[in-house]
C-alpha cells in the first residue's frame, strides 16, 4: 500500500515542486476523513495542490469558485420544475462529489460558507427538506488569501472548527522556484498528471488508518495539549473536543502516510499546530500584540510534558 | 558572532609577555634561579588565565529572542537569553544588554546584576542557563534592541574576550488606551452626524438571500427562477452599494513639539482604531508624522482584518515628529484610494474650551 502511497507522491510532485511537508499533510487529511484549508499568499500553488491531488486520484472533482453572490443553493444544488413531467427535480449542486475544491472561500458570503457546514460535518446536503448523502470518500480542500481585500468575509469559527488542518503553503526556496519555473513555462506540466489511485484505495487507506495503535497516554497528551489552549492566558476561546479529536484522527493518519502502524508524540508534535491553532480564538489585547493561534499552540507543546516510553509499560 | 579580546590590564598586551619570558631567560642565565621559577610560575598563571579567556567562548552557544515584541505602557514581557557551555571547561561569564531609556528592565538576578542589563554567570561543563530579563513599557515609542555581548573572562580577571550575540530587535510599545467613557466625546456621533447626500442604494447585484414577496416589493425584486422552483414569489434582498467606514486622521502639523498632547493624540486614535475593531467597523489610519524604523508617513488602508488594530498600533507606536509631508497634500494622495462613503474622524493639536478632554486634542467628522 504504501507503494500506491509514493506512486500517488510522484505523480503530485511532477506539477508541484517541493512543499512534500504540505503534500504530507493533505494527504493526512484525506485519509483523516478530515477537510483541509490552504492559507497563503496568493500565486504559491495552493490551487495547483488541490486539483494535483484530485487529479491523482480516480474520483468525482468539482470546483467551486467562491464570489460575493454566490448562493448556498450553487453549492448544495436545487429543484427544477420539469414541464414534460410536472414535478420538481433535484439539480445536484457541486458539493455531490468525492473532492470539492472551494477555492477563495473566504470571498463567499457567510451564509453560503455555512451551507457547507452540514456536508462537511454530516457528509449530507439538506436542500428543500430532502436529505441527500455525499458519495464516500468526500473531502473539502479550501482555499483562501490572508490578505485583508474588499469583498471578502473571514470565515467563522463553527466554519474553522470543521476543518481538521489548516496547512500554509510558503514561499518556495530558491532552487525550487527555478524548478517552478522550467517546469510551468511549458505550460502543459499538468498534463502529465495522471489518475493513480482509485476510490477504492482511499476508502481502503482510511479503515487501516483508522486501526492505527494509539496508546492511553498519547491520548492523554493530546487530550492535556487541548485542555492546555483552554487554560491559556492568551486565548478567549480553546479548541473544542472536535480539535482533539481531529489532532487523535489526524496522528493515525500521518503514523500510516510514515509506514507505522502506531503512533508516537513526534506525529502528535508535528500535526498539533495544524489542527489546532485555527480553533483558537484569542484574546484581543494578544491580538493586538500580535500574538498568534500558532505561537499559543507552540507554547503549550513546550509546556506540555511528553509522554516518555516509561509511560508506555 | 565577532569576537574581540578586550584590555582588561597589562598582561592583556603579548609583549608584556614575551618581556617577562624573557626576564626569566635572563634570570636563569646569571643563575637566579629562585626569582625565575617565581616569574615562571607568574608566567604559567597568565598563561593559563588567557587560555581559560579565550577558550571561555568556545563551543558557547548563546541566543535570545529575535521577534519584534509589541507592548501597551504597563505590560511586562520577559526577554529570556539563553547560555549553553558545549565544553568540558567550565567558564564565568558576563552577560550585558543593553536596553534603551523607555524601559523598565529587571535583571535575571538583583543581587548580582546592575540596572544596565549586566549579569554574571558561571557555567560548569555541558550546562546550559536561562538568564530571563524582564521589561515593562513605560512610555510610547519604538525602542532598538542591540545585540547582547558576552564577556568571557578568567578568575582574576586579567584578561577578558568578548562576543556579540543576537541581531538587532526592537521594541514597540504602543500609546496607552484611553477609557472610551471618560471622553466627552458623544459616542453616537462618533460615526459622523452629518448625513451623507448620496443614501446607501441597494446593489442588484449583491443578491445576499431571498424573502416572500410582499405586495409592497417592486416587481425587478422578483426572483423568477426560485420563485418557480419554490411554488411562490420570492423576493431578492440586496445587499447595500456602501458600508460604514472610517478614516481616523491625525494631522501632525498641529504639534510642534513631540509633547504631551502629540501623546494624547495618538492615544485618541489609538482608542478609536480598538473601537472601531471591536465594533466589527472597518478603519484606516491617516497621519502624516513621520515613522522611526520606516520610511514616509502613516498609511492604514481601510479595512477589518485580524491584523488591521495591529498595523494601527504598530504605525501610532513609530509615530514621531516632524512630520514627513503637509496633512493636506498626504489627504489629497489617499484620498483617490479611499473607499466611497468613508467617515473621516480627524484628530488636531487644538484646545477650543469644552472639546474632547482638555488636553489639547480636538476630534471632528466629516462624511466624505
Amino acid at each position: 500500500m504504501s507503494n500506491q502511497l509514493s506512486k500517488l507522491k510522484e505523480n503530485v510532485s511532477r506539477v508541484l515542486i517541493g512543499k512534500m511537508d504540505v503534500l504530507d499533510l493533505m494527504l493526512t487529511g484525506l485519509i483523516a476523513r478530515g477537510h483541509i484549508l490552504i492559507e497563503d499568499v496568493p500565486g504559491v500553488g495552493k490551487t495547483l495542490m488541490a486539483r494535483a491531488i484530485s487529479a491523482s486520484c480516480h474520483m468525482g472533482f468539482r470546483r467551486l469558485q467562491c464570489t460575493p453572490d454566490l448562493m448556498p443553493t450553487d453549492v448544495t444544488g436545487f429543484f427544477t420544475y420539469d414541464k414534460k413531467d410536472g414535478a420538481f427535480t433535484f439539480r445536484p449542486g457541486p458539493v455531490m462529489t468525492n473532492i470539492l475544491l472551494v477555492d477563495e472561500i473566504n470571498r463567499a458570503v457567510p451564509r453560503t460558507q455555512s451551507s457547507l457546514l452540514e456536508s462537511m460535518e454530516e457528509r449530507q446536503a439538506t436542500v428543500d427538506g430532502q436529505t441527500f448523502p455525499l458519495p464516500s470518500p468526500f473531502m473539502v480542500m479550501a482555499t483562501q488569501n490572508p490578505i485583508e481585500m474588499e469583498g471578502t468575509f473571514p470565515l467563522p469559527e463553527a466554519q474553522l472548527d470543521r476543518f481538521l488542518l489548516k496547512v500554509d503553503m510558503g514561499y518556495p526556496t530558491a532552487n525550487e522556484e527555478e524548478e517552478i519555473i522550467l517546469t510551468h513555462g511549458k505550460n502543459t506540466a499538468f498534463s502529465d498528471i495522471e489518475g493513480v489511485v482509485s476510490e477504492k484505495d482511499i476508502l481502503f487507506w482510511q479503515e487501516e488508518a483508522a486501526e492505527i495503535f494509539v496508546h492511553p497516554s498519547l491520548t492523554t497528551y493530546m487530550i492535556a495539549l487541548a485542555r492546555a489552549s483552554r487554560e491559556h492566558p492568551a486565548v478567549e476561546i480553546g479548541a473544542s473536543p472536535r480539535g482533539s479529536l481531529a489532532l487523535f484522527r489526524a496522528s493515525k493518519a500521518l503514523a500510516f502516510i510514515r509506514g507505522r502502524s502506531y503512533v508516537i508524540p513526534d506525529d502528535i508534535k508535528h500535526l498539533a499546530p495544524f489542527a489546532l491553532a485555527h480553533r483558537l480564538l484569542l484574546r484581543r489585547e494578544e491580538r493586538y500584540r500580535g500574538n498568534t493561534g500558532l505561537a499559543v499552540v507552540t507554547d503549550i507543546l513546550s509546556g506540555t510534558p511528553v509522554p516518555v516510553e516509561d509511560d508506555w509499560k | 558572532m565577532r569576537e574581540a579580546p578586550l584590555v582588561t590590564s597589562l598582561y592583556t598586551f603579548s609583549g608584556v609577555r614575551i618581556l617577562a619570558a624573557a626576564g626569566v631567560v635572563l634570570l636563569l642565565a646569571r643563575g637566579l634561579f629562585l626569582p625565575a621559577s617565581f616569574l615562571i610560575a607568574v608566567l604559567m598563571v597568565l598563561i593559563s588565565c588567557r587560555l581559560w579567556a579565550n577558550y571561555g567562548l568556545h563551543k558557547l552557544d548563546t541566543s535570545r529572542e529575535a521577534q519584534m515584541v509589541r507592548l501597551f505602557p504597563g505590560d511586562k514581557k520577559s526577554f529570556p537569553v539563553l547560555i549553553r557551555n558545549k565544553k568540558l571547561l567550565p567558564v564565568a561569564l558576563e552577560v550585558w544588554q543593553s536596553f534603551p531609556e523607555g524601559l523598565d528592565v529587571t535583571t535575571p538576578d538583583q543581587k548580582n546584576g546592575g540596572p544596565d542589563g549586566r549579569c554574571m554567570a558561571f557555567l560548569g561543563k555541558y550546562s546550559e542557563v536561562f538568564l530571563t530579563f524582564c521589561i515593562m513599557g513605560l512610555s510610547r515609542g519604538c525602542y532598538m534592541i542591540p545585540p547582547g555581548r558576552v564577556i568571557s573572562k578568567d578568575l582574576l580577571g586579567l584578561f577578558s574576550r568578548e562576543q556579540a550575540f543576537g541581531r538587532s530587535m526592537e521594541i514597540l510599545v504602543y500609546p496607552a488606551l484611553l477609557d472610551m467613557d471618560d471622553r466627552d466625546l458623544p459616542q453616537h456621533y462618533l460615526i459622523g452626524n452629518i448625513r451623507s447626500e448620496r443614501p446607501f442604494m441597494p446593489d442588484p447585484t449583491r443578491i445576499t438571500s431571498l424573502r416572500d414577496y410582499t405586495p409592497d416589493t417592486p416587481a425587478r425584486l422578483i426572483h423568477w427562477k426560485a420563485s418557480a422552483r419554490h411554488g411562490k414569489l420570492l423576493a431578492k434582498v440586496l445587499e447595500h452599494t456602501a458600508d460604514l467606514r472610517l478614516c481616523i486622521t491625525l494631522d501632525g502639523d498641529n504639534f510642534t513639539t513631540s509633547g504631551n498632547s502629540l501623546e494624547k493624540a495618538l492615544s485618541v486614535a489609538a482608542t478609536m482604531a480598538v473601537w472601531a475593531d471591536r465594533k466589527k467597523v472597518p478603519f484606516g489610519l491617516l497621519t502624516n508624522v513621520s515613522q522611526c524604523g520606516r520610511a514616509g508617513p502613516v498609511s492604514v488602508p481601510v479595512g477589518s482584518g485580524p491584523s488591521q488594530v495591529r498595523l494601527a498600533l504598530e504605525a501610532l507606536a513609530r509615530a514621531k515628529l516632524p512630520v514627513a509631508l503637509p496633512f493636506g497634500e498626504l489627504l489629497r494622495q489617499e484620498a483617490r484610494l479611499m473607499p466611497w462613503g468613508t467617515t473621516i474622524i480627524s484628530i488636531r493639536g487644538e484646545n477650543p474650551a469644552g472639546t474632547l478632554s482638555g488636553d489639547g486634542v480636538r476630534i471632528e467628522m466629516k462624511s466624505s
